[in-house]
């Protein structure tokens, strides 16, 4: 029988549907010994194609759906009718980097899941024509600057060159304030240089952000680490700013505390990704810090920053990269399209199971990692089933470099050197809420990971945005209490 | 060491519990910041609850207990042993608070396995079964804070 139904006499002929347009990739096996980016983008003709599957919503819960609510059907009618530049512009309005939050924001959570095409089949590729049009852009010519208010005389000082950051230097800088960064690195865009890989957001796209900002005027101070070279309150009594926003992220690695984590050839996953993604140790002798070569890679952990990892391993050449997981699949936190490039470049995946030991030899490197088979237990009281260790199931895998990825939380550095600063009990800044970003310390807000721990780039974005309406409030008005209300 | 009788036992689990809740009382005094203040004063007064459970049990009840079966999670089983310094990280205060728990239980288990007397081998066994409860607490907090991480 033909797939194709016959229609009624009188009825209007249904519009065949247009599938969702799929993104070209490099070939896995290619991609897998190079750090070139993965997937290609769209061509114009497919971005077209794919806007026009978007069915311009009354209600748009795509917006909704998006941590810093881009007008995503007003952008994508645009991308209908072909005026990329102007579908660039207008999504600029929201975002400050649609080139990044179209490659690594997990839209599938967000604006995506919530997409009304997506009931009844699959979503608009709403992540992948923000990208379209944020590289189109690029490809055509330097973005014109927008015109700048009068100065008010307001200066603000940015500590933190990552998402949320450079989010608030733009919003700010808009409204006609002052605005320094103050940034650790040698480089500016926080985990978008140091933690992101090449292969996934080229660092090119995020230097050209951040020069954008300081084509508005944003002054951008790197290699300033604040805390040690200067404190919140001496920036503020000191250097003259009226306000403060932190946005230091959560770059303090955790590991495992089994035996044998010292040994030579294990690794945080910010080491190891820092080496490579900020230091271009892939890139040697043309970048001058090299980073050794392992044949047995094992990363522990499954959320995207382990994904990172084992992907880069790969790249550098090992021969065998696991990911060592003590859950199934089904509670990995990493994005699904990560996990399936990394299965397809040759990750192999090794589920439910713990480490438990890191062996070395004599000279201190490491050569096995020691792990136990797991188990998903009874459901607790919140229905979890947690892992639970298979008695006698220790097994030894022959392993020349251990990369540990299973979270980070906030430097202390700044809470330290900032008695007067309220942290929770987890070791991040509070703030009065997610909408004023107003800590314990009059003048001073924070937004993204140093008050959430980690989580994504675009939430970052959104405190960043949030912080920055805040600010402008605080600075107009001079008021510190509750909610801004007398 | 030597017990002659169950209220012997009660007391000596008491006196444990107190020194776990002067323990983490004076880590929390030796915090010069909120987060770690927090999380020790937070545990502290949950020792301080157990120690009052003991005080209130009445030896009579122990004939009766049947051991029930408390899942262990066994996260700190495997882990190195840690010691208390100032400013450690909210992970650490939980690998810290986890191991002592994994501790106090296998302290219990010993001394059932120690003794004969049908009472005091009960007793052992409620207060093996109490400190595995704090333990699963503790892991499960462990756990879901490093479940996010991506552990």
């Amino acid at each position: 029988m033909s797939e194709e139904k016959e229609t009624k006499a009188g009825e209007k002929p249904k519009k065949p549907k247009i599938p969702r347009q799929s993104m070209p990739e490099q070939d896995p096996h290619k991609r897998a010994g190079n750090f070139d980016s993965v997937t290609l983008g769209y061509k114009m003709e497919q971005a077209a194609l794919e806007a026009s599957r978007c069915i311009q919503c009354k209600k748009p819960f795509c917006i909704s759906g998006c941590p810093v609510s881009i007008d995503i059907p007003g952008f994508i009618k645009l991308v209908k009718e072909k005026e990329y530049l102007k579908a660039a512009q207008h999504i600029k309005k929201y975002n400050l980097l649609p080139a990044v939050c179209g490659r690594v924001c997990p839209q599938e959570d967000q604006c995506e899941k919530v997409c009304i095409v997506g009931k009844k089949g699959e979503p608009v590729a709403i992540g992948r024509l923000e990208r379209f049009v944020a590289d189109y852009e690029a490809a055509h010519g330097e973005v014109p600057l927008p015109e700048l208010p009068p100065k008010t005389g307001k200066k603000v000082a940015v500590v933190g060159a990552g998402p949320g950051g450079l989010t608030v230097a733009f919003d700010l800088i808009m409204l006609g304030h002052d605005v320094t960064i103050f940034e650790a690195l040698h480089k500016a865009g926080g985990v978008l240089v140091y933690g992101i890989p090449e292969f996934r957001l080229p660092k090119a796209i995020v230097e050209r952000e951040v020069q954008y900002l300081t084509r508005l005027g944003v002054d951008l101070k790197l290699n300033h680490v604040i805390g040690k070279i200067r404190t919140i309150d001496q920036l503020m009594k000191e250097d003259g700013f009226d306000a403060v926003f932190i946005g230091s992220g959560a770059g303090l690695p955790w590991f495992m505390d089994v035996p044998g984590e010292n040994l030579n050839g294990v690794y945080s996953a910010n080491e190891y990704l820092t080496r490579n993604n900020l230091m271009k140790s892939f890139d040697f002798p043309k970048h001058d810090t090299p980073i050794k070569k392992h044949k047995n890679v094992a990363v522990i952990g499954g959320g995207n920053v382990a994904m990172d990892s084992v992907r880069t391993a790969l790249r550098l050449g090992a021969d065998n990269a696991y990911i060592v997981y003590r859950r199934s699949r089904a509670e990995m936190p990493a994005r699904k399209e990560e996990v399936d490039h990394a299965e397809h470049e040759g990750v192999q995946f090794k589920n439910l199971t713990a480490p438990v030991r890191v062996i070395g030899n004599e000279q201190g490197w490491v050569t096995g990692l020691e792990c136990l088979k797991m188990d998903l237990g009874e459901p607790d009281a919140s229905g979890r089933r947690r892992p639970v260790p298979v008695k006698g199931s220790e097994f030894i895998m022959e392993m020349d470099a251990v990369i540990i990825a299973i979270g980070t939380s906030a430097n202390p550095l700044i809470a330290q050197t900032t008695p007067d600063l309220k942290l929770n009990k987890k070791g991040y800044i509070e703030v009065e809420n997610e909408t004023t970003c107003r800590t314990s310390k009059k003048g001073v807000f924070a937004g993204g990971d140093i008050v959430t721990g980690s989580a994504t780039v675009i939430l970052a974005m959104g405190a960043g945005r949030n912080a920055a309406k805040s600010i402008q409030q605080y600075l107009q008005t001079g008021e510190w209490t509750p909610n801004g209300k007398q | 060491m030597s017990f002659k009788s169950i209220k012997d036992i009660i007391k000596y689990a008491i006196e444990k519990e107190a020194e776990a809740m002067n323990f983490y009382t004076e880590a929390g005094k030796q915090e010069k910041y909120s987060a770690g203040k927090k999380t020790f004063e937070s545990f502290a007064n949950e020792e301080k609850k157990h120690k009052t459970m003991l005080e209130d049990l009445d030896p009579k009840n122990v004939a009766g207990f049947n051991p029930a079966r408390i899942a262990d999670l066994k996260r700190s089983d495997y882990m190195v042993d840690i010691t208390y310094k100032a400013g450690m990280s909210y992970p650490d205060i939980l690998r810290l608070a986890m191991k002592r728990e994994e501790k106090a239980k296998k302290f219990y288990d010993d001394c059932v396995g120690h003794v004969d007397a049908g009472g005091h081998k009960k007793l052992f066994q409620m207060l093996s079964q109490e400190e595995a409860k704090h333990k699963l607490a503790l892991e499960t907090l462990y756990d879901n804070l490093m479940a996010k991480g991506g552990d």
